[in-house]
């Protein structure tokens, strides 16, 4: 395990490129979450708190831990710092890992660019996100379960608030394998029958799938009553379309291959690609679900962020 | 295919490359297998964006495809360099044309400007006009004019075929040796410009070039135009629509010219031991005086002999305009033919820097005197005075080293001529003969017609009858007598002198140029009686009157006319002095060998002929030669070869069927036509022990060098000679510049600029529209 230096700059944990080095998940989601939370204070969201909600006085049998030690420096009495209680927030996190959330890694044999190998896949940054919050959800004492998906439900966990609980969602989300077609319409239904309760659904996908089945399945889960965060994960080239040479693009999740020059196709596909995002963006905002870009070469802070403020606004309704 | 491509493009064979259009194409093809792959995620968005704009950029890259390939395309158009042609060959409003180039092939086209002679500046402009100014269609005949003027090419389509021809005739054509006869030049070219009639027997327009240095003495003579139906027939052929044009040869107007004229023995009688002149003339034929000419006299060497120094080596000074003649005395040891050769250095016409001279010496002159006053006193007969002038008595005179004289003479009367061989005699002189027998005049007739010379004295004795009726006799002639003799004339109180009639007379010249010396028209030389002949009409050919009497009626006193090979000399008055003083006279001895020198040189004509003379000698059966050998000089073309030898044969003149003493007495001929070239020939002879002779004999051929005379033509002259006459200069390098400049406008110019400019826009198109299509939206 690689431990950062001491001196280093805790923000550097939100790069996903230095993630990428680190191998266990579990270590990436505690440096994650540590240097989000440090760099708090400088950034636009250090309205958020999450260190407690209020005090009271030590009884013997609490958890020394949680005495507050700068009370007693100014007060000479112990006491006790009593967290957000639980509010009862279920969270979900709804994990794509379809064959299409592989790229720029999906297969062998793709054909490296400059920043392939360093840059992670979508998936690898969905894993990052999806451990980061799992991290934050648990640190706040929320509960926090996990669906792995691609055409079908692959893997659920049913949440829980338990902090051991990270270790396990964090083993499921390594396990995924990548390999089949996406179908979010139908697997946010079926989530939207599954979860009886309402919460909190965090979508980490490309949502490379028909904007009509998408809209249904968001639409359903918000009919349950649902808060649903959409972290929309895209790889760099899928938003700019960089390339130059003659490129057989040779389609995932069963599409059919292509062989073309790229730069004439360019200006069609950015227009085609960014249509898709604003409606994307359109279909969420209209469903009053939340939307956030996310890029694979963004920092983690962007989406942890996004939690942060859907999570106080629930708190203040 | 080939020949349809080359009507629009001068580099037909750039066109190949047109291949090369598909390489765009190719390269194009290349580019789509060379790919990189990439799985890809939002393969939906490409398909998406495919199909929305698979027609545009299917036109995008086709539209790329062709302009590229277009660009491609206008280079190589741009290579083959395309023209319009419309105007040019059927199309033309010119038709085609009919040519007759008309090529100077006298000697003095060789004249050197610019490193080239006017006759070879003439073949290439020829050339030329081959290559770029004769188009096809035309009909081009070729004529050569000197001395023989002849077609070279007759009137010749000029296809391909009719290219090759008359290039391979104009390569062929050398120049001659000889002058320009312009009378029978126009008369062959009348001739050909007949040739040129259309299917309906119309005559067709010609043009009519003149490749000529137009010398002023081939055009203009001394009595003024030499064709006076030139103008005549220029008209005729511009009536029927041709015209007629001298071409421009060389730089400059005035040329320069040195020329041996004249090389010469005198006198022209030689015998050996004698001491004799050698005399070359050299002539100045330009405006400016020339010294330092270096003038050499060889006697029996080679020219270029380099072995061998010249007997006369003179630096001389020619004034314009002027001859000068050098004399070098000369004595031949041995009897035989001898030869001499006079060069100057070369200028710029080098051909008539050298001049040959035959020499027959004997081993003495022999002459025959006829005696028509025989008596025992020699001092009484009619040849006494001839005698002494001939054969001066030894004890008379003082012997100078070597003889006095070359002659020896026979005495005979005028019966004893019949028994006499006259062949072996240079001169028969007849002094006071009343007649001959018949077989005596027949020999003296057939003795003249040979070769012979004879000199002829009236007198008192002589009977009018038998000169009027046997040594003229009846019809046109040719007659021994070429008048007839009237009455005897004269008054011994008023006696007449001589006065010269002709002055350009051979024997006149002599005393003419000495008149002061001689006194030729003094009262010293009387003449009291004389025989007066009917008029000898001025242009009677072959006469020639070189001293009239001063009398009232201007009688002929000295004439000479030809007779046959030979000449014979009328004196109208008597050898001795019954009719006259004559012989009184101190340069009597003179005018005999000046007279004789004269006749003899006719008979010796053989020896030293003109360019194109034939040889033509008889010799008795006693000299026939059955293995003769000819040894020429070569030709200018064939001058590594050197000298050319040709077997020859001597040709019987008997009669056929004639036998015995006839047969004996059968002369036979030698001839040789071929002499075009100048220089000395050599005859070796293989005689049997029965026959004689020299085994050696040569003859000399030498050139017109009134040719030498470069003097052009001018227009002033050509005005005041030829009223009527219209022409124009030609100039063919102007022409053909000026065809060029035509058929560039006829066919529209090239079109390699705008090519050009074609595919700099296209390569601009192709760059903007390759960065349209391919631009990024930022």
């Amino acid at each position: 395990m690689q431990e950062p230096p001491k001196s280093s700059d805790p923000r550097k944990y939100l790069d996903p490129k230095f993630l990428s080095k680190i191998a266990r998940l579990e270590v990436k989601a505690r440096l994650i979450v540590e240097g989000f939370i440090s760099g708090l204070h400088r950034s636009p969201y250090h309205g958020f708190s999450v260190e407690f909600a209020e005090h009271r006085e030590y009884v013997p049998g609490d958890d020394i831990r949680h005495i507050d030690w700068k009370v007693f420096g100014r007060s000479d009495r112990f006491y006790i710092k009593q967290y957000e209680e639980e509010t009862n927030l279920k969270a979900y996190v709804l994990l794509d890992v379809s064959e299409s959330m592989a790229y720029p890694h999906a297969g062998i044999g793709n054909a490296s660019r400059a920043g392939d190998d360093a840059r992670p896949s979508k998936f690898e940054y969905g894993t990052f996100v999806a451990a980061g919050l799992t991290h934050l959800l648990l640190r706040q004492q929320d509960a926090v379960g996990l669906t792995l998906f691609d055409e079908k439900v692959r893997t659920y966990v049913t949440p829980s608030s338990n902090p051991s609980h990270l270790s396990i969602l964090l083993s499921e989300i390594e396990r995924a394998p990548l390999r089949q077609k996406t179908n979010v319409g139908a697997i946010f239904h079926e989530i939207a029958d599954r979860i009886k309760k309402r919460g909190m659904i965090i979508i980490v996908s490309d949502l490379f799938d028909s904007l009509e089945h998408l809209k249904r399945g968001l639409k359903h889960l918000r009919y349950k009553g649902h808060e649903v965060i959409v972290l929309h994960v895209l790889d760099d080239d899928e938003l700019s379309f960089p390339f130059q040479r003659m490129t057989l693009f040779e389609g995932l999740e069963g599409y059919p291959e292509l062989l073309v020059n790229p730069q004439s196709l360019r200006e069609a596909y950015l227009e085609e690609f960014h249509g898709f995002l604003a409606d994307v963006r359109r279909i969420c905002r209209d469903l009053r679900v939340d939307y956030v870009k996310l890029s694979t070469a963004d920092a983690l802070d962007v989406a942890l962020s996004a939690y942060l403020a859907k999570r106080a606004g629930t708190q203040r309704t | 295919m080939g020949q349809f491509l080359s009507q629009f493009f001068l580099n037909p064979a750039m066109l190949l490359g047109t291949t090369l259009v598909a390489l765009p194409i190719i390269i194009y093809l290349l580019n789509r297998r060379r790919f990189q792959r990439r799985r890809w995620a939002a393969m939906e968005f490409l398909l998406r964006a495919l199909k929305r704009n698979r027609r545009r950029l299917q036109v995008q890259n086709l539209l790329l495809l062709i302009v590229r390939c277009l660009i491609v395309l206008l280079i190589v158009l741009l290579a083959a360099r395309p023209v319009s042609r419309l105007s040019v060959l059927n199309l033309s409003p010119d038709k085609s044309q009919n040519w007759i180039l008309v090529l100077d092939t006298s000697y003095s086209m060789g004249y050197v400007e610019s490193s080239r002679t006017l006759f070879e500046q003439a073949r290439e402009t020829v050339f030329s006009m081959i290559d770029d100014l004769l188009r096809s269609g035309d009909q081009v005949a070729v004529l050569a004019i000197d001395q023989h003027p002849r077609t070279i090419l007759a009137p010749t389509r000029l296809d391909e075929e009719g290219r090759k021809s008359l290039r391979r005739e104009m390569e062929a054509l050398r120049l001659s040796n000889n002058s320009v006869d312009l009378g029978a030049s126009f008369a062959v070219l009348d001739e050909l410009c007949g040739k040129f009639v259309s299917s309906l027997g119309e005559p067709e327009p010609k043009r009519i070039v003149f490749f000529s240095d137009l010398q002023r003495k081939d055009w203009i003579g001394e009595e003024g135009p030499k064709s006076p139906g030139l103008p005549q027939f220029m008209e005729k052929i511009q009536k029927e629509g041709g015209t007629f044009a001298f071409a421009q040869l060389g730089v400059h107007d005035r040329r320069s010219n040195l020329a041996v004229t004249d090389l010469s023995v005198s006198p022209a009688l030689l015998a050996k031991d004698l001491w004799v002149e050698l005399r070359a003339t050299i002539r100045n034929f330009g405006d400016e005086e020339l010294s330092n000419v270096d003038l050499s006299v060889r006697v029996d060497q080679a020219p270029g002999d380099a072995a061998a120094e010249p007997q006369v080596g003179q630096v001389i000074r020619v004034p314009p305009g002027e001859a000068i003649t050098r004399s070098l005395p000369i004595r031949f040891d041995t009897a035989g033919y001898h030869t001499a050769v006079a060069e100057i250095r070369s200028d710029d016409l080098a051909v008539d820097n050298l001049r040959y001279l035959a020499i027959r010496v004997e081993d003495s002159v022999k002459v025959l005197l006829v005696d028509g006053n025989p008596s025992g006193d020699p001092t009484e007969r009619a040849t006494f005075n001839l005698q002494v002038a001939l054969e001066p008595d030894d004890d008379s005179l003082a012997k100078v080293q070597g003889r006095f004289t070359p002659f020896e003479t026979q005495y005979v009367t005028p019966d004893q001529v019949a028994g006499v061989d006259l062949k072996e005699h240079a001169v028969v002189i007849l002094a006071g003969v009343a007649e001959l027998d018949a077989n005596a005049l027949a020999s003296l007739e057939s003795y003249v017609r040979r070769g012979g010379a004879l000199v002829v004295f009236l007198g008192p004795n002589v009977r009018p009858e038998f000169y009027n009726q046997r040594m003229h006799g009846e019809g046109e002639g040719p007659h021994l007598l070429p008048t007839t003799l009237r009455e005897v004339h004269g008054d011994k109180r008023y006696p007449v002198n001589l006065q010269i009639s002709d002055l350009s007379h051979p024997l006149v010249q002599y005393f003419s140029e000495r008149k002061e010396v001689t006194h030729i028209e003094r009262p010293v030389i009387s003449f009291y009686e004389y025989y007066q002949v009917a008029p000898i009409a001025p242009d009677l050919r072959g006469v020639r009157v070189a001293f009239r009497f001063n009398d009232a009626q201007k009688s002929p006193a000295v004439f000479d006319n030809a007779y046959g090979a030979g000449r014979v000399l009328w004196i109208t008055s008597s050898a001795d002095g019954q009719w006259n003083e004559f012989a009184n006279w101190p340069d009597f001895v003179v005018f005999i060998y000046e007279s004789i020198s004269y006749l003899v040189k006719f008979g010796m004509s053989s020896s030293n002929l003109g360019v194109g003379d034939p040889f033509r000698k008889t010799y008795p059966a006693t000299q026939y030669a059955a293995d003769i050998l000819l040894t020429a000089p070569a030709r200018p073309s064939e001058t590594l070869e050197g000298p050319r030898s040709v077997r020859k044969a001597m040709k019987s003149l008997a009669s056929p069927g004639s036998t015995g003493a006839a047969a004996a007495d059968t002369e036979f001929e030698l001839t040789h036509d071929d002499t075009d070239v100048p220089g000395l020939y050599r005859w070796d002879f293989q005689r049997t022990q029965e026959t004689s002779g020299n085994s050696v004999e040569q003859f000399a051929v030498n050139l017109d060098t009134s040719e030498s005379d470069l003097r052009p033509l001018t227009d002033e002259d050509l005005k005041s000679a030829f009223e009527l006459l219209r022409y124009e200069r030609f100039d063919a390098s102007a022409r053909i510049r000026d065809l060029k400049e035509k058929s560039d406008i006829a066919r529209g110019k090239e079109y390699w600029r705008w090519l050009a400019g074609g595919v700099l826009l296209l390569l601009l198109a192709e760059t903007v529209l390759a960065w349209l299509f391919g631009r990024s939206v930022k």
